[in-house]
């Protein structure tokens, strides 16, 4: 099946969002972030406890832990901190954005405040936006405001256009409904959430900075490359989260003007045809963009499948951000836990950020299989590639671990490792993208995914869950390795002498995950999938095509 | 006769244009023409911020929704190159065409909708001929087609033709001359009271 028969057929909106999952793993990453800064600066500013005091094992000097309370309240007070400017930067950007605006009803435009009023009425929002106009806008539009009392502003050219008739009016309509699917889909919170996101990851990032650059001043121990080291992590964290948070929007714009151009999509072709006549092409500023570049939007306008096309640079910052959050969570964990829990940690991380991870991964390889018609194994082991590369990667860039006193963090960039956590990716690649295929041969035009998903997601989860708990035990058990063979005192112990201690380890994490009931569900997971899927497949091969088969859009 | 001149209103002279193309955007004109005429280069600034997408949740499109814009960057057009003279101005119409990125650096507004003094003289028909080809050629470098363009070439020099007969019938009734020159700012003062430097406003995209 070639791409444009594809295209003409798929019901884009039975997939869901590989871009939702990554902007909940950035929001997770940075609220992580922020809670583990918080926390930490509660630590250091919190009065010592006597009356529970203990002796150290190591001699007769009194410990006296850190008051639980004080540590609680300074965390919520630090988590305030961080969290409030990205609020106070959205209300003010939004007044910015409304203020010296005229009300739509006082203006000229008589006929175009009645069509808006109408459409408005029939598109049942949640809450109605106030109409204004925004005389500077020309013939633009936005939806601005606080989530819950949005405005909708527009242009005078663009009210202009109403009174025309015709094409005109046409394109009036859809550039309107665009603005309204952006209240239907609640994306002014997601905005909010956005916003305040970004800013947090800044406000954060620079009181880092700010730390390393005091310690660095007073001699205690940061050196210059600790400094740059710092420097270059916030920055590349921001711009992550930035990348993250601009793809998030990008998708917005274009599940608006789907969603806006439905009742005309030949107005919405006009309208963006014309709209986007002469805006930049380059292709690197595009990922910087709140807007996709003009010829991607026309070309989903023209072929709305094209929203399911995946490509390289957005699953490397899946990856990476869940590179991010496993050793953030990692560190986060191991610090809460005691010495009887903290095995259990890197369990648990690998589970809790694989899981989404692995979602992520085969949201994004169905959607586009979808698209292309295919996957070829060339696809699959860039993919794997990508991914390893933005694990590793991400993991290095976590923040709070290096600063709050952890030497070594971050997956070990030890040759085994890497290979084994790049097989692992191509084989769940690869097994994910056959549970689609096996699917996609009997519903091409995506009208059972449901079904399909059903089936499919929970097995892809415990596969997934399952490989990222041993790929990530495997990786912070030889980081532990590798800390402690740093001591003086354990130089000699067997496992620090050792020539591979990556493979040593390997035994070892095999050895813990031989839990039979385990392999049991994995493996069925495994095999079973892919088989009910085809079994499903084949029950409903011969039966005529669903009626109600819709095209691609609604 | 060949010293008088005429102080003529940039957003006068663009409403009477658009008193006669678009007449459904007359109501409108204010709202829609004002930050052209306060502002000569906006309709250039706007379009470059708009063309990386404008912010988020915009509409981001540039569309050409009314003629108003246009209507204001060429009369400003015209009113520029009469007022320095017509004749030094449009000798230079290709270079000042070709040299649209020189204009994006002006930064100084050079009419802001004013009055604009134009001798008497740069109104005659001869010289009229010479400013409808340069707004036309103008208008289709803004993007306007050039059966439109020719239109509104034809429209605004109507209407500097409608302002010289205007003068030309004051001076057969005998008017003094102060009196005349003080009825025309007193009338182009309505809609831009404040004289200022001329200009030639940016192209709206």
């Amino acid at each position: 099946m070639t791409r444009h028969d594809t295209n003409g057929q798929i019901d884009v909106r039975a997939f869901p969002s590989d871009l939702t999952l990554l902007f909940l793993l950035l929001a997770a990453s940075v609220l992580a972030g922020d809670f583990f800064f918080a926390r930490w600066l509660a630590e250091l500013q919190a009065p010592v406890d006597c009356s529970r005091a203990s002796y150290a094992p190591s001699g007769p000097v009194l410990s006296c832990p850190k008051d639980a309370g004080a540590v609680f309240t300074g965390t919520l007070t630090g988590l305030f901190q961080v969290l409030v400017p990205g609020v106070a930067g959205f209300a003010f950007a939004s007044r910015l954005r409304i203020r010296r605006h005229v009300p739509l009803e006082t203006s000229p435009f008589r006929g175009a405040a009645e069509t808006v009023r109408a459409l408005v009425a029939a598109a049942a929002l949640p809450a109605s936006p106030t109409l204004l106009v925004g005389q500077r806008l020309r013939a633009g539009a936005h939806v601005a405001g606080p989530p819950g009392r949005p405005h909708l502003v527009l242009g005078p050219e663009l009210l202009a256009m109403h009174d025309k008739g015709g094409s005109a009016r046409r394109v009036f309509d859809v550039v309107v409904r665009h603005e309204l699917a952006h209240l239907q889909a609640r994306d002014l919170w997601l905005h909010f959430l956005v916003t305040v996101l970004r800013w947090s990851n800044m406000y954060a990032g620079a009181f880092v900075l700010f730390a390393v650059i005091l310690d660095l001043g007073h001699g205690n121990g940061a050196t210059a490359s600790d400094l740059l080291a710092a420097v270059s992590r916030v920055v590349l964290l921001t711009l992550l989260g930035e990348l993250i948070a601009r793809a998030f929007l990008r998708l917005r714009e274009h599940e608006a003007d789907l969603r806006g151009g439905a009742a005309d999509r030949e107005a919405l072709i006009a309208a963006v045809r014309d709209g986007v006549a002469g805006q930049s092409t380059a292709r690197l500023g595009a990922w910087l963009r709140h807007h996709p570049l003009g010829a991607d939007r026309l070309g989903v306008a023209l072929a709305p499948g094209r929203i399911l096309a995946s490509s390289p640079g957005r699953l490397f910052l899946g990856a990476t951000v869940a590179g991010v959050l496993f050793e953030t969570l990692q560190d986060m964990l191991r610090r809460a836990a005691d010495d009887a829990g903290k095995p259990a940690t890197t369990l648990v991380t690998g589970v809790v950020v694989g899981l989404p991870l692995t979602l992520f991964l085969a949201f994004a390889l169905w959607r586009h299989h979808w698209y292309g018609g295919r996957t070829g194994p060339g696809r699959l082991v860039a993919t794997a590639g990508v991914l390893t590369a933005g694990v590793a990667g991400g993991s290095h860039l976590a923040l709070f671990t290096q600063v709050s006193g952890f030497s070594e963090s971050g997956y070990p960039l030890d040759p085994l490792l890497l290979a084994g956590l790049f097989c692992g990716l191509l084989l769940l690649c690869a097994w994910t993208t056959a549970l689609g295929a096996l699917h996609h041969r009997t519903d091409p035009a995506a009208t059972r995914m449901p079904a399909f998903l059903t089936l499919a997601v929970p097995a892809v989860s415990v596969v997934g869950g399952w490989l990222f708990a041993l790929l990530w035990t495997w990786a912070a058990r030889l980081q532990g390795v590798r800390l402690g063979c740093a001591a003086e005192e354990n130089r000699t112990v067997p496992l620090c002498l050792s020539g591979s201690p990556g493979r040593d380890i390997a035994v070892s994490v095999v050895e813990t995950f031989d839990s039979v009931p385990v392999l049991v569900v994995v493996i069925l997971a495994a095999v079973a999938a892919p088989l009910l899927i085809r079994a499903g497949g084949r029950a409903r091969r011969g039966r005529p095509v669903a009626p109600d088969a819709r095209d691609t859009v609604e | 006769m060949r010293d008088a001149a005429v102080a003529i209103s940039h957003a006068q002279l663009a409403r009477g244009v658009v008193e006669r193309l678009a007449p459904d955007e007359t109501a409108s004109f204010e709202l829609i023409a004002q930050p052209y005429l306060d502002d000569p280069s906006f309709g250039g600034r706007a379009a470059r911020g708009r063309g990386r997408g404008g912010p988020p949740l915009a509409s981001g499109l540039d569309l050409a929704g009314a003629l108003t814009p246009t209507v204001v960057v060429v009369t400003g057009w015209a009113l520029g190159a009469l007022a320095q003279g017509a004749a030094a101005e449009l000798a230079n119409q290709g270079a000042r065409l070709t040299g649209s990125l020189l204009d994006r650096f002006r930064r100084e507004p050079r009419t802001g909708g004013a009055a604009v003094s134009v001798p008497v003289a740069e109104l005659a028909p001869g010289r009229l001929g010479a400013v409808r080809d340069s707004v036309r050629a103008k208008a289709e470098a803004l993007g306007v087609g050039p059966d439109r363009a020719a239109v509104l070439a034809d429209a605004v020099v109507g209407e500097l033709a409608l302002l010289r007969e205007e003068n030309e019938e004051r001076d057969e009734s005998g008017e003094s001359r102060e009196n005349r020159d003080h009825t025309r700012t007193e009338r182009a003062g309505r809609n831009a009271p404040d004289p200022g430097p001329e200009a030639v406003p940016e192209p709206p995209r």
